[in-house]
Order: structure tokens, then sequence, then C-alpha cells
């Protein structure tokens, strides 16, 4: 490390029955209406209730907006910024996946700097911090509770939108495996997926470190233990907790490292077709992976071997094992479909990847592809 | 953002952006936000005190005392320095006061309900309330109250102006001038007795001295007439002087008529040309021959008063007057003719070269019997009764003047559209026509009575007398029919000429009665009517003018 560097992190608070402090802790912020921003999901599924509850129990009023829909758009913030200003809130708190927990960012920074979402693209592009904001995640994966990330569609061009800025970055992540026992088995696989993508993407970026390295490979190997266990025994609290904490310190890592091609690939899909941001970021690994991998050799070798792999000495070795375990893996997850299966034609091809190459996840890849070598990779996951 | 990352510097730039310090994107939500509140509630906090300050300084600084008020109790709910100076008291005991006690005991105007506000006025004001302060020491004030809703309850802010020493500076104002007036008023009528008596006596002089004179020529008539003309001759003078008296001091509006005044004016002039020495030039320019509503004997008295004053002024070492008479239109308000409404006046201009007066002068010149002539030389009633006429046809007069300039009045009158009749000659050259009807002449001073005997029996009526009202109605009465008129004085000892008019015309309705009054009688010519009296003539007497009444009377004419 010979940069001056700075870490991020809320204050967290791991572990069964985490969820049912939130109540004393958002009266500790001397809180007296919350926002409380969820999604239809999460609400059926009775957390947000449990929440609502804890903070009622604490003398508080809640005003419950859930008005998310799975990529959460530039409208559904503003219209909860109005929510959160019209009712008088003066703090929130998000219970959900990455879709409400992003939300919930924006809803801040847009009800304390009175300007449209839109505006805070990019980087460090938001003056004042939004009101205190307390996370509850409900999946394994996202880590949207720890970073410094918020991401919305921009309903009107078509393409998610990166807002990075250490403002965003919750007050207080209460994470509960609990939470996740509800989860449907796609959903646990794609934000596993989701979580083992973070970690490589982290511990493969231009701007790792060894904080954010031994976080991003304890999460890759968790998640090979954990991830197909969790699947076949959904209420097995050993490998739910196993997971959130994987998704945790992928966060971790990926928060502070940032993350790489795949993300920058995943969200343009994701901007433009609405799909799954778990299932695009599975899709896209491998051949990320593929194209990245005479560029951080060693790099990929701990990740092979955090994967379970033996070490080899010819490196072209390693990458060819490495890419067949993702690829096994994937598939034992149950992700299977292909770019193709999901409707997409390759004449999107150009376009996605004119938006990939905007994205600001794309700037610590080990290396910067050309918007063809980005096509050519897209090509590979139909 | 940048399109594409492709270069270096701008990828490096972001990088930095996600892993470096971040110094433009602080996490701890809201501390920033918090700090700027926290310092925005401390200088909100700091200007309030310093704006408190101010206003409580402000509060304490009137010259008024203000005094907050609870209305319904009455009870002083606040006060500043300057109230608690006024009445005595410390901040502490004056807020637990009633307004009430602040008034005098002897204040007849009930405060607390004065300043209770009624819903249509937000203010009122109490003049001159007597109050007392801790010290029983009295003042007056004038409250000026308002009201004010301060914490949701409305409330009484009365303003308290100590004007002690105002009003007793006022009141002794008021009594010097009052004391002034009196004493303008007793020298003027000082003056007025003393120039009506200095004129009297002149006149008395004569008539005794020709009265004497005609007792000495007794045995010679023809000397004893002569003697006898001059004594006639001033009594005339002296009836003129109470003529001008009268007309100074009432306004006699009964002869005004529609008059050419520009035919009044020539007269004057063919008059004054012959009366005034050669050295004084008279130039005369008669442009307008509008008609005014006058009394032509006032108007003629007007020219000759002014063009005698210029006279005066030029004395006998001569100069020019100039008189002109123009119409002159009064658009609007004018300053220099302040008092006149606008229309169109007649404007009758008197000029001379004479040596004119100062602004002391000028001053005074409309006070009767102020002069500064000699004695013997003018009367000091002129310009008074000019003043006086003028007024009474409500016009104006503007005078100009610069001692050694000359000296140039301008008389304004209203214009009147009517067309009316030339003044006629007197009908003096007709002979006063005799009679033979029964008269009963009622006056209590007997030399009246046998004048008006003698005069009537001459003309060859039957005449009988009576020395007061209850003889002449006992006479009366015992035969209704015994006289076709009555002439009866109206001052007189134990019956009045009206009440006795009262009692005849009760006895014999239709009697035609003649009243004749003096200046002091309180009786007016519509009242004299009203009673059925036909007549009402002025004294003094002039037995030709009441034998002309008595004929017309007799002949049936009504008025």
């Amino acid at each position: 490390m010979d940069e001056l560097r700075k870490f991020v992190a809320p204050e967290l608070i791991f572990g069964p029955g985490a969820l049912d402090s939130v109540g004393s802790y958002a009266r500790q912020f001397a809180a007296e209406k919350v926002l409380l921003v969820t999604d239809e999901g999460v609400l059926g599924a009775g957390w947000a209730h449990k929440v609502a509850t804890s903070l009622e129990k604490e003398g508080l009023t809640t005003e419950i907006y859930s008005n998310v829909s799975p990529n959460p758009r530039d409208h559904e913030v503003m219209a909860g910024a109005e929510t959160f200003l019209k009712t008088g809130c003066d703090l929130m708190v998000a219970v959900g996946g990455g879709s409400p927990i992003d939300c919930a960012k924006g809803i801040g920074i847009v009800s304390s700097n009175e300007q449209h979402i839109l505006e805070f693209e990019g980087v460090d592009r938001v003056s004042i911090p939004g009101p205190p904001l307390i996370c509850v995640p409900t999946t394994a994966g996202s880590a949207a509770d720890i970073s410094q990330f918020s991401i919305i569609c921009d309903s009107r061009r078509r393409i998610k939108i990166a807002i990075i800025s250490k403002s965003v970055v919750p007050d207080l992540s209460l994470i509960d495996p609990g939470t996740t026992t509800t989860l449907t088995k796609a959903l646990t696989a794609e934000t596993g997926m989701d979580a083992l993508v973070h970690a490589m993407e982290a511990y493969v970026s231009n701007a790792s470190s060894p904080i954010t390295d031994i976080n991003a490979i304890k999460a890759v190997s968790l998640i090979r233990e954990h991830l197909e266990s969790a699947l076949n025994h959904p209420l097995d609290m050993a490998h739910r907790s196993a997971m959130m904490l994987a998704s945790l310190l992928a966060g971790l890592a990926f928060s502070n490292a940032s993350l790489g091609l795949v993300h920058a690939m995943a969200h343009s899909l994701g901007g433009r077709f609405d799909l799954s941001h778990g299932e695009s970021n599975a899709i896209l690994l491998e051949p990320v992976v593929d194209f990245n991998f005479d560029h951080a050799r060693e790099r990929y070798g701990d990740l092979a071997l955090a994967m379970g792999l033996e070490p080899f000495r010819d490196p072209q070795e390693t990458r060819q094992a490495l890419l067949e375990t993702l690829t096994s893996f994937r598939k034992r997850v149950g992700i299977t479909t292909r770019l193709s299966g999901l409707g997409i034609s390759k004449e999107e091809l150009p376009t996605l990847a004119g938006f990939a190459m905007t994205d600001p996840c794309i700037v610590t890849n080990p290396v910067m592809p050309t918007k063809k070598e980005i096509e050519e990779i897209y090509a590979k996951a139909f | 953002m940048p399109k594409h990352f492709k270069d270096p510097t701008e990828q490096n730039k972001l990088r930095k952006g996600i892993v470096g310090l971040g110094k433009s994107s602080l996490r701890k939500s809201y501390y920033p936000q918090l700090q700027k509140q926290i310092k925005e509630l401390k200088l909100a906090k700091e200007r309030a005190e310093e704006n408190e300050k101010k206003f409580s300084l402000i509060f304490n600084s009137t010259s008024d005392g203000i005094i907050l008020v609870d209305p319904d109790t009455g009870a002083i709910v606040l006060s500043n320095v300057t109230a608690q100076r006024m009445f005595g008291y410390l901040p502490e005991e004056m807020n637990q006061l009633h307004l009430d006690t602040l008034v005098s005991p002897r204040e007849e105007t009930p405060v607390m309900p004065g300043l209770i506000l009624g819903n249509s006025s937000d203010k009122s004001i109490l003049r001159g309330i007597s109050m007392e302060a801790n010290d029983k020491r009295t003042m007056v004030c004038d409250i000026n109250a308002s009201r004010v809703d301060i914490e949701g309850k409305t409330h009484i802010l009365a303003l308290v102006r100590d004007i002690t020493d105002l009003a007793t500076m006022e009141k002794e104002k008021e009594e010097i001038k009052a004391q002034l007036d009196q004493s303008r008023k007793m020298e003027a009528m000082g003056t007025l007795a003393g120039g009506i008596a200095h004129d009297f006596n002149n006149i008395l002089s004569g008539i005794f001295g020709y009265s004497q004179l005609a007792q000495s020529h007794i045995s010679n008539p023809e000397k004893a007439k002569t003697d006898i003309d001059q004594i006639l001759k001033g009594a005339k003078k002296a009836a003129d002087l109470i003529q001008q008296v009268l007309t100074f001091s009432r306004k006699s509006s009964h002869r005004k008529q529609v008059l050419p005044m520009f035919m009044v004016v020539g007269e004057a002039l063919k008059l004054l040309r012959s009366s005034l020495p050669a050295t004084i030039k008279i130039r005369d320019e008669i442009r307008s021959k509008a008609l005014v509503m006058a009394d032509p004997t006032n108007i003629h008295q007007v020219v000759i008063n002014l063009c005698t004053n210029a006279h005066h002024a030029m004395g006998d070492t001569g100069g020019t007057l100039t008189v002109k008479l123009m119409e002159k239109s009064i658009p609007e308000q004018d300053p220099s003719v302040a008092p006149l409404s606008p229309g169109n006046y007649l404007e009758l201009m008197v000029s001379d070269t004479g040596h004119g007066m100062d602004q002391q002068t000028l001053d005074r010149i409309f006070e009767p019997y102020f002069t500064t002539k000699k004695m013997g030389r003018g009367t000091g009633l002129g310009l008074a009764l000019v003043h006086s006429i003028v007024e009474d046809h409500q016009g104006h007069i503007v005078t100009r003047s610069e001692p050694g300039k000359g000296t140039s009045f301008h008389v304004f009158i209203p214009v009147t559209e009517k067309a009316g009749a030339a003044p006629g000659k007197n009908p003096e050259e007709k002979s006063v026509s005799k009679g033979t009807e029964r008269l009963l002449i009622v006056d209590d001073e007997p030399s009246l009575t046998r004048i008006a005997q003698t005069f009537f029996r001459e003309q060859g009526y039957s005449v009988a007398t009576a020395n007061n009202g209850v003889q002449a109605l006992e006479r009366f009465k015992s035969d209704p029919h015994e006289f076709d008129l009555v002439v009866t004085d109206m001052t007189m000892p134990e019956m009045t000429g009206d009440l006795l008019a009262t009692a005849l015309l009760k006895l014999r309705p239709g009697l035609p009665i003649i009243l004749c009054t003096g200046y002091s009688d309180n009786i007016s010519k519509n009242r004299a009517r009203s009673l059925g009296i036909k007549r009402y003539v002025e004294k003094p007497l002039q037995m030709t003018e009441l034998g002309k009444t008595v004929r017309a009377l007799l002949d049936g004419g009504e008025s």
C-alpha cells in the first residue's frame, strides 16, 4: 500500500436477531418519524412489518414506501423523496435486497440536496449527505447495505447509472441471516452469484488492497462452501449465516476496491432489459475472467485456490481450470440461461458495449477493454 | 461524465474518487447539515438577542409612556421605563397595578371603557385625561390606544403622553388672547364712542349755537328762519351720522336690487368732479356695464368714501385719481383674492398717487374711527363703512399700497345675471298727498307726537295722539272704528308698539298700522309683517316721508 487510501463501512450489527434492534437504534438517532423503504416481495415475506413493529415499539411512527421495483427507477426515488419530505420523516430504514436499499440511498440524497437523482451520477457528486439510513438486508449478495454505491435506472435513457459517494454509505447495517430464509431458490442463487462476482472483481481490481483482499478471498471460499448447501437446505442457519457473512465480506471488499468489467457490462444489460442483476453477473463472469486473465494471472491464481483448485504451474492451465470450475459452479446453482435465452439480439451488442464503456466500474478493471472487445465478450455469453 | 474512459488520466481520476479520500463526500449522515443547522440556530439566537436589545432600547426611550393592558381586567401587563418614571413606580410595582389606579379620582371620563375598543375600530384617543402619579402629583395626559394581539390574546397598547405643561401653556395662551381680545374690543369701542361723541359734539355745538341765535332773533323772523335752517341742517347731519353708524353695524340687505353699477359710479363721479379741487385730475375707465345685486345708496357711498379717502391721501397739492370699473373672472381659488369663490365679479378700482401707507397702517384701515387724519379732516368711519358694505354684498376688498407711491383699492362685487330696473329718481318731487282721514299717533315722546300732529293736521287729516300704549288701547277700545290708521312707536313703557298693534288688530282686523322703530328695537320687518303690521319705518322720522307712507297705505298700497 503505497497510496493514501480511505476505507468505508457502516456500523455493523451481525447475527441472528439483529433485525429486532432496529427500533432502539432508530431511537438513538433521535428520530421521530421513519420512512420505511421496502418492496412488495419483502412486505409479503413479513420482514418489513417486523421492522415496523420494532420501530413502533420504540414510539416511532412509520411511513412505508414500497413503490420500488427490482432495478429501482429514477421516478421511484423522486416519489420516495417527496414522501419523505412531505410526511416530515427524519430517518430512513431500508428493508430488502439491493433495490430498496439503493432506492433509499437515492431518496436520502435527493431530499437533502433537493436535486434530481440523475444529477448525482458519477463519483463524489453528493454535496450534502442524506438523513440517517439504517439497512436491514434480506438477501445475501447485493451488500448494498455496506457499499458506497447506489445503482439507479435512468428510465428515459434506459441505462443504469452508478452513484458512488462516501455519503451514501449507510449509518448502520443490521445484518440478520434469518431474513434470508424466506428467499426463493432462484434469488438465493442469483444473489449468491452476485456476491461471488463482487468478491472476485474486488480482488482483481486495480484498486485492490490487503484490507479488501482478505475479505474478498474469504468471501469466495465461503460462497464455494455454502451456496449450494443453502440452496439445498434453505432453513439451515449455518449455511445462511455463512452466505450472509460472505456477502458482507464481499461488500466490504468491493465497496472499497470497486468492481470491474462484469459489473460494467451487467449494468448496461440490466438498464436496457430489466434483467436480474445476479443472473446477468453470473452469465458474464466466465467470459470476463477469460478476457482479463492474462492481465491479472496471479490474482486469478489466488481466486482459483479459493475456489478449491490445486495450484498449476502453467497459468493457462489455471485459466482453463478456473473457467471450468466457474461454469460448473454456476450450473450447479441452477443458472444455465445464456444471453440469447434472455431475448437479447446480437444487434444490441454495440449499444450495450457503448454503455458499458461509460460505467464507472470499468475503471478498476485490470485492463481497459475496447468497445469491440466488450462486444466480443458479450457475444461469448450467447 | 466522460463518454468513454479511454483517456488514462480521466480513468485514474475516477478511480481515485472511488478509492481515495473523497473529501467532498463525507460519510457521516447529516453531520455537516446538523452543524450548519446548529450554527444557524446560534446565529438566529444572537440576532434575536440583539434585536431584543435594540427594541428594548427603543421601547424604553420613547417620550411617551407605553403601557400594555389586559382589556378584561384592566391589569397592566407591561410598561416601559418612561411610563414607570412618569408615574413614579418601580417596574415590578407598575406591573401589579391596574390602569385605573393611574387615573386621578377627579377625572370624570371613564378611562378603561374608553380604551376598550369596539370591533369596528382598532384605535381610540382620549384627550386631556387627568392622571395621578405615585406621589399624588396630577398630570394631564393624552392616551392613544390601539389593539394588539400578543400570544393569541388581545391587549390594549396605551401610549400615554404627559401634556401638563402644554395644557397649562395652552390655557395661559387662551387667557392672554381673551384679555387681548377684550382690550382690543374696549379700545375699538372707545375709539368708536369717542369718534361719534366728537362728531355729535360738533353738530350739537352748531345746533346749540343756532338755537341761541334763533332765540335772540325770534323777533326777526327772517334771521330766525336762517338760524332754524342751520339747526335743521345740523339735525340732518346728525341723522346722517347715525345712519352711517347703523349701516356699519347692521347688515342692511333690504334695499338690494339688480343694479347697473356703472350708472351709480358715473353719478358719484359727477358729484366728485364738482367737489374735488382742480389740482386732482380724475381719470375714469368704465369698461363694464355688468349688473350686480346691490343697494344703490351703499354703492354710491363706497365710491364717494374711497374717492374722498384718495383726495385726503393726495391732499390739496393734488395728483391723479383713477376710477376703473371692469369685469374680472376668478377661475379657481386665487390666493390674491382669497375669500372669493370662483365666479364673475365686477371690480371697482380706486387708486391715488398720494402718500401711501405702510403695512402697519394697512392692517388697521378698516377699523372704525381709526384715522391718520387730523381732527376735523375725516370721521374715521369712511373705510370701515366701505368694508362693511362690501362684505355685506358678498364682495371683497384688496388694498395695495406703498409709502410714497399711492394706494389702490380693488372692490370685487359678484356679477348678477338678472336684469333689473335702473334706479329710479327718488319720487321726492311728488308732492305729499293730502288727506282727510282720521289718524291716531302713539309715542311716549310728547314732542314727537306734537310735531306729527301739527304736520298731519296741516295736511288736512284729523289727528289724535296718545303718549303710551295703554292709553291708546283704551281710546281705541271705546270705538274701534274711530280711526282709519294708527302710527305707533315701538319702544314705549308699559306696552310696546308690537303688543299694542296685536291688541288693536284683535279688536279690528285689517287696521292699517305703521310701526316706527329705532336701531335698538328688537323687531324685524318680517316679524312686524307677521303680526299684521302693514308698514315699518325707521327712526329718525322725517315727516314728509312718513306723510307719503301714510298716504300710500290709506290708498291701498300694500308695501
